[in-house]
């Protein structure tokens, strides 16, 4: 009786629009609550495999699971540390017990699509893109209509007032976002965090052909431009000047690039040496920041260089966190975190705040992971039959996430109090997971 | 299709309007907190009303009849007057004990509970509740006026209050002087309600003088209000003058004003 039904429900409805739905809400950031993304994947994921559990590859499940026995590990840690479960600690209102189930089913949403050959992942990222740019747009009118165009430079450095003390940001620094159900304000930088990927949706104009889907290149042109809009809207000089230098580089090297730098032994010298120059300033910094003791005293006794590896803005926050850590008692445990003591602050990128927050053996788990992102899309991209622009935009997604929330992400990124949202918490990362599950080696090519 | 068009715009301006702040109040971080003493008052008085006072009234407040009181332990003492009650576990006030601003009596009555609309401004400090100050920084608590004061508007209407209370404490700037004279004086408080009159104001004044006041202590100046003088008070204005006073006349005096509740109060 009940595989009638099934049989029946089979025929009616495709069972790849729960995935879309799924993706369309978590785009929405639908609730703004993680619990409720966590539950309603594993609810996702169960319901396709039960549809789905004959079309399941076995060796394909086992690479899978392979692959994410880091963020399992990971959700583990991060879900029973102390930080999240310390009613004292000042984490999020919601209890992340569960984190791990996430992490299990999300990467699994992604890798049934991939089974069936009806799930279309064009149709996926779509959905993603224009689900967020709609989002996004709601957000972008939001802060215009209370800020006005360009509020970056008109309130720079200037406060609002209110319960009686002056705000943690400034209004340069805040934007306005539509979470789950209310107007919140929001540090500007997680607004960006949502500009930049969807900005990303920009590179499929390029491997689109207008005559051929006219549809596709409008939706990835109007997507981008959203995306584009906001990052205009919301970013302050520092991010102008940025840009136009990078916008300049990149013209330089189109347009001169093969004129004046040839692939040759010079500039293959040139090159590395310069990498070299830059790891060896790195490894100087780390190690000074970690306190070792030759090092540091080499440092300490030079003003320039004292000025150059620690008091600087842009580097000291990245060596606060470095020295707290080494000056921590317990530095391979998970359990310590080191935000709201001794006055250590975020640091403002993933790489270093995850150190703050889960300590050396949840960030080495992470950092495995995000490798393993690379190593997974690159083994993708190689083999998998999908068209460029979909290789193309997958990789602008990850791009997109990593690269700008290295340097700017805010993991207290609300206006109204000082809850931690760590990157894993976020809404780009979850549907990176489902990414992260679809993407991988294809079967079908190796053939 | 036009259906659709003013369906969504329709829900666009309902979210847009969702919320709703002034940019008309940014500071800058060294707003009303610099190291000058001078720099530091607030003196903005709100035009709106300033121009279109129709008509002043001034009020002498007694001590009995208007049931004024000038520190804690007397308003405990009124008790049933105000049909409120008053805990009995308050802090007093002469004593300089800070770690306890966030006094039960402050949090409970201030108006940024009563109404949102009173939480945003520099002038949410005399709405958040704190009725002391450790004096760490100008922007933790206090609002530092002159004998002009300020008069400032309010988003709302007050429909009816038990009683007005101002929590205080004078202030001079003594910047050399390591421990400043204890100095006492008298002080003519004068409060200010502004009544919404049509497009005008009427403006009640509310005079006190409180005598031998000191620099060293809080005082919780207050007094009943009367249904007449309560309903529809749209703006609120606080000066005062010096009397008697054997300060050095040229070193600047202040008042540093912590809190302005109106207690048990309703706004529309």
């Amino acid at each position: 009786m009940l595989k009638k039904y099934i049989n029946l429900l089979k025929e009616k409805f495709s069972i790849q629009w729960i995935v879309y739905f799924f993706l369309a809400i978590v785009a929405f950031n639908f609730l703004d609550s993680f619990n409720f993304l966590i539950f309603s994947s594993v609810i996702v994921a169960v319901i396709l495999a039960i549809f789905y559990r004959k079309k399941i590859d076995t060796n394909d499940l086992i690479s899978l699971l392979l692959f994410i026995i880091p963020l399992i590990s990971f959700g583990i840690l991060a879900g029973t540390s102390k930080y999240n479960l310390d009613p004292a600690a000042p984490s999020e209102t919601e209890n992340y017990v569960f984190l791990v189930l996430a992490f299990i089913a999300l990467p699994f949403i992604g890798f049934l699509g991939r089974s069936n050959k009806q799930f279309n992942i064009k149709t996926a990222l779509k959905v993603i893109y224009i689900v967020l740019g709609a989002w996004m747009l709601i957000n972008f009118l939001i802060t215009v209509v209370q800020y006005g165009p360009f509020y970056t430079f008109i309130y720079k450095d200037r406060y609002l007032f209110e319960y009686g003390h002056l705000a943690r940001l400034s209004v340069d620094r805040t934007s306005f976002m539509l979470l789950g159900f209310s107007v919140e304000m929001v540090s500007s930088e997680y607004f960006v965090l949502f500009a930049s990927i969807l900005s990303s949706a920009i590179l499929g104009v390029f491997f689109v052909s207008f005559k051929e889907d006219k549809r596709s290149f409008l939706e990835y042109l109007i997507c981008g431009s959203i995306g584009l809009l906001c990052l205009i809207l919301t970013i302050n000089k520092t991010f102008y000047l940025s840009y136009f230098a990078l916008l300049v580089i990149f013209i330089f090297v189109v347009l001169f690039g093969k004129k004046i730098l040839k692939w040759n032994k010079v500039t293959k010298i040139v090159l590395f040496s310069f990498m070299g120059f830059v790891v060896f300033l790195v490894l100087i910094f780390v190690l000074n920041a970690l306190d070792v003791k030759f090092i540091s005293d080499i440092v300490k006794e030079n003003a320039f260089l004292t000025r150059f590896f620690v008091k600087n803005r842009e580097v000291y926050r990245y060596y606060n966190i470095i020295h707290a850590f080494a000056e921590s008692k317990c530095k391979h445990g998970f359990t310590p975190y080191l935000i709201g003591q001794d006055d250590i602050t975020f640091s403002g990128s993933w790489l270093f705040d995850m150190i703050a927050i889960t300590q050396l053996t949840g960030w080495a788990v992470f950092m495995i992971f995000i490798v393993l992102i690379f190593v997974r899309y690159v083994k993708y991209a190689k083999t998998s039959k999908d068209d460029i622009s979909i290789k193309v935009l997958i990789i602008g997604f990850i791009l997109g996430l990593l690269v700008i929330s290295l340097f700017r992400y805010d993991s207290m990124p609300y206006f109204d109090s000082t809850n931690f949202l760590p990157l894993y918490f976020t809404v780009p990362f979850v549907l990176l997971l489902v990414i992260y599950g679809y993407i991988g080696e294809s079967k079908e090519a190796i053939e | 299709m036009k259906k659709r068009i003013f369906v969504v715009s329709a829900l666009l301006s309902v979210l847009l309007s969702g919320c709703a702040i002034s940019m008309d109040n940014t500071y800058k971080r060294s707003d009303y907190n610099d190291t000058v003493f001078a720099n530091n008052y607030y003196k903005i008085k709100d035009k709106n009303i300033i121009n279109n006072i129709k008509q002043t009234n001034t009020f002498t407040l007694d001590k009995t009849n208007d049931c004024v009181f000038e520190n804690y332990e007397e308003l405990k003492a009124l008790g049933t007057d105000f049909d409120n009650k008053v805990a009995n576990d308050e802090v007093t006030y002469d004593s300089l004990i800070f770690s306890n601003r966030n006094t039960t009596y402050g949090t409970v009555n201030c108006l940024g509970n009563i109404d949102d609309s009173f939480n945003h401004g520099i002038l949410s400090k005399l709405t958040d509740g704190m009725l002391f100050c450790d004096g760490d920084t100008y922007q933790g608590v206090r609002v530092q006026i002159d004998k002009d004061g300020f008069v400032h508007e309010y988003e709302k209407k007050c429909l009816y209050a038990d009683y007005f209370a101002l929590s205080f404490k004078p202030g001079s700037d003594y910047t050399n002087n390591l421990y400043p004279p204890s100095a006492t004086y008298d002080i003519k408080l004068n409060i200010k309600f502004y009544i919404e009159d049509g497009d005008k104001f009427v403006e009640n004044i509310c005079s006190y003088t409180m005598n031998s006041v000191s620099r060293n202590k809080y005082y919780l100046f207050g007094f009943k209000l009367t249904k007449n003088m309560a309903q529809n008070i749209k703006g609120l204005g606080i000066s005062y003058d010096l009397v008697n006073s054997n300060e050095d006349a040229s070193v600047d005096h202040c008042l540093h004003l912590y809190e302005t509740l109106f207690v048990n109060s309703s706004w529309y």
